[in-house]
């Protein structure tokens, strides 16, 4: 047995404070962020086979905005929300990652 | 006394329990837009139906000052009555008196109506509206918990157990409801979680408002803590007596049979399914033109709508439904749509309701986050559910069916008693696309023009396995049917499959990847 001493970090409950170890899921926990309902945000990683709108278009609530391929699927991804396209930040044939920032509303 | 004066104080006592917690109570209660625990108990119920037992218990606590307080009942109300006819037993907290707090009677009232119903074999329907544990009651009131979470497990697959969420639960309160086949929650009026906001805040620093942690619309869409949400109370009430409708009073009896009606006339079935396997569609709309007036009880609709599960009935028996959803992140199957499908599986196996899946899946959704989230063990419980489960189980392969999915979703191998696939299904080890880069790896890389090359070899591909008559060669599929003879063959399948009778290896119980 090694003799050095073990190192702890503290960890927060209900009823107080006590140093333990914590495991890795603890470790890589993001802060809780608001979802920002003027985003929309790619929900499965894809390719974006056409975009629909142009910035400063209105939009309706369920409208048509792209087609986005994923899971060999044409997705129709309709606008979550009445409103103005304020920016639009991929590009047709572009490979976009899980939760990244497509379309941003005014 | 005479007998009249003795009827007359009886009557005065009612009259006083009556009003739980007081009229200012009420008013409050109501004010925040919620009913009072005996008007929803009345709402559930049949008219007139309803009996209450206990209304005489009083409180066990003599530390803190408690000797001195009176509450009605111990803010519970327990008794019996009918849904549609058939009996249930009710137990609703009772908010108005002490915050509907769990105390040692109060948790007595409710294990003793959860005796009642397992004895009698019939439903259990739980209200939660409590502040949580009576903490001058200390462990007390810990016991209390304990005492109803044994029976809720060891009334689990016995009894349907349904828990509506009518106010806060928070605390322990939360594993009654979580414990039971059912919970149905109400936007702005339910609230779930371990623990509240003001400790989040306190603990951790993060701020977050009690609906955004634990309202109806989180459990209803981000954690699959709730089936069934509501916007008002009434409509709350509205898809309990529905759903006991549609199911067993118990696991010995099969869901009571209606006069059968014609499906649905909304969609035409030949016309739901795009050829084109990448075009989505609302796998609903084939439902609605299986199942007896189109009237389908959607269970867990907001949560892991890659997968729909729900109750139909079919020429006028109750059908528990799977079906992939293309309309939404294609229909693969992931951590959260095995999960609901899993458990949805097991409830209709334990209360005797056959189970059709209809399949159109492209496999399991890869990932990295996926694979950390555990989608080994989460996907394993579909297998699990549907190999253990001894119900009649159709399928229907109804476009593609890839790799994994195509295990996962009953199929033969799993025990399916029928399969059944239209035309155009496609049934594969892979996807053609990556197939053909895998298989003609070396043919790609070395033609002259390789993407030329790619093109044909998909096709070949296609060709030779995109089809269901592969499947049907070596009798992995029943029977190849038009989309408009479907409902014909899933009624046949059923109506043959009524007397299923299946041994199994004689086991305590199997050890599923909960």
């Amino acid at each position: 047995m090694s003799n050095k001493k073990m190192s702890y970090d503290k960890i927060v409950t209900i009823n107080g404070t006590y140093p333990t170890t914590l495991n890795e899921m603890y470790r890589r926990r993001k802060s809780w962020v608001p979802a920002n309902p003027k985003h929309l945000l790619s929900y499965i990683p894809g390719t974006v086979v056409s975009i629909g709108v142009k910035v400063g278009q209105k939009v309706e609530k369920g409208e048509e905005l792209m087609v986005f391929k994923a899971m060999k699927m044409n997705n129709r991804i309709k606008s979550p929300m009445d409103g103005t396209i304020k920016s639009i930040l991929i590009k047709k044939d572009e490979s976009v990652p899980k939760g990244t920032l497509m379309i941003e509303f005014e | 006394m005479p007998l009249d004066d003795k009827i007359l104080e009886l009557e005065e006592k009612m009259k006083k329990l009556f009003l739980g917690g007081g009229e200012k109570a009420i008013a409050k209660q109501k004010s925040s837009g919620k009913l009072t625990a005996r008007e929803r108990i009345v709402a559930i119920l049949d008219e007139g139906s309803f009996h209450e037992y206990d209304i005489f218990v009083e409180h066990s606590c003599n530390d803190f000052g408690m000797q001195d307080k009176e509450f009605a009942g111990d803010g519970v109300i327990i008794g019996t009555g009918t849904v549609h006819g058939k009996p249930i037993a009710i137990f609703a907290q009772d908010f108005t008196v002490a915050g509907g707090s769990l105390g040692f009677m109060h948790a007595s009232k409710i294990t003793k109506i959860m005796d009642y119903a397992l004895n009698m074999q019939i439903p259990l329907i739980g209200i939660n509206d409590s502040g949580g544990a009576r903490i001058q009651e200390g462990v007390n009131a810990l016991a209390g918990y304990g005492e109803i979470f044994y029976r809720n497990t060891l009334a689990s697959g016995v009894i349907p157990q349904i828990s509506v969420i009518l106010g806060p639960c928070a605390g322990g309160a939360v594993y009654s409801p979580a414990l039971t086949d059912f919970v149905f929650v109400v936007d702005n009026i339910s609230k779930m979680f371990i623990t509240g906001s003001e400790v989040i805040k306190t603990v951790l620093g993060e701020e977050i408002s009690m609906e955004e942690l634990g309202g109806a619309k989180v459990h209803s869409e981000l954690t699959g803590n709730a089936h069934f949400f509501a916007e008002s109370e009434q409509q709350c009430f509205e898809q309990i007596r529905a759903l006991i409708a549609m199911i067993p009073q118990n696991n010995r009896e099969k869901a009571e049979a209606v006069a059968p009606v014609k499906p649905g006339k909304k969609y035409k079935i030949s016309e739901v399914v795009p050829t084109d396997p990448t075009v989505p569609y609302d796998v609903r709309q084939v439902i609605h033109t299986l199942v007896d007036k189109g009237e389908f009880i959607e269970v867990m609709e907001k949560f892991a709508g890659n997968i729909v599960i729900g109750f139909g009935r079919i020429n006028g028996e109750t059908v528990g439904f799977v079906a992939n959803q293309p309309l939404v992140l294609a229909g693969v199957l992931d951590c959260d749509s095995s999960d609901k499908a899993a458990r949805f599986i097991r409830y209709c196996d334990s209360f005797n309701i056959p189970i059709v899946t209809l399949e159109d899946l492209p496999g399991y959704l890869p990932g990295i986050d996926q694979e950390h989230a555990g989608v080994i063990r989460h996907g394993a419980k579909m297998l699990y559910a549907y190999s253990e489960a001894t119900v009649p189980k159709i399928t229907v392969i109804l476009r593609k069916a890839y790799g994994g999915g195509y295990i996962a979703m009953n199929s033969r191998h799993l025990r399916a008693d029928f399969v059944f696939a239209w035309p155009n299904a496609e049934i594969a080890v892979m996807g053609p696309e990556g197939a053909a880069n895998i298989i003609f790896r070396k043919d790609i890389l070395e033609a002259e023009d390789p993407a030329k090359m790619r093109e044909q070899k998909i096709q070949e591909y296609k060709d030779k396995f995109a089809n269901p008559y592969v499947a049907a060669a070596k009798g992995y599929i029943d029977a190849v049917i038009t989309p408009e003879d479907t409902l014909k063959n899933i009624a046949h399948a059923l109506s043959v499959s009524k007397n299923k009778s299946v041994i199994r290896p004689e086991k305590k119980h199997g050890i599923p990847p909960f």
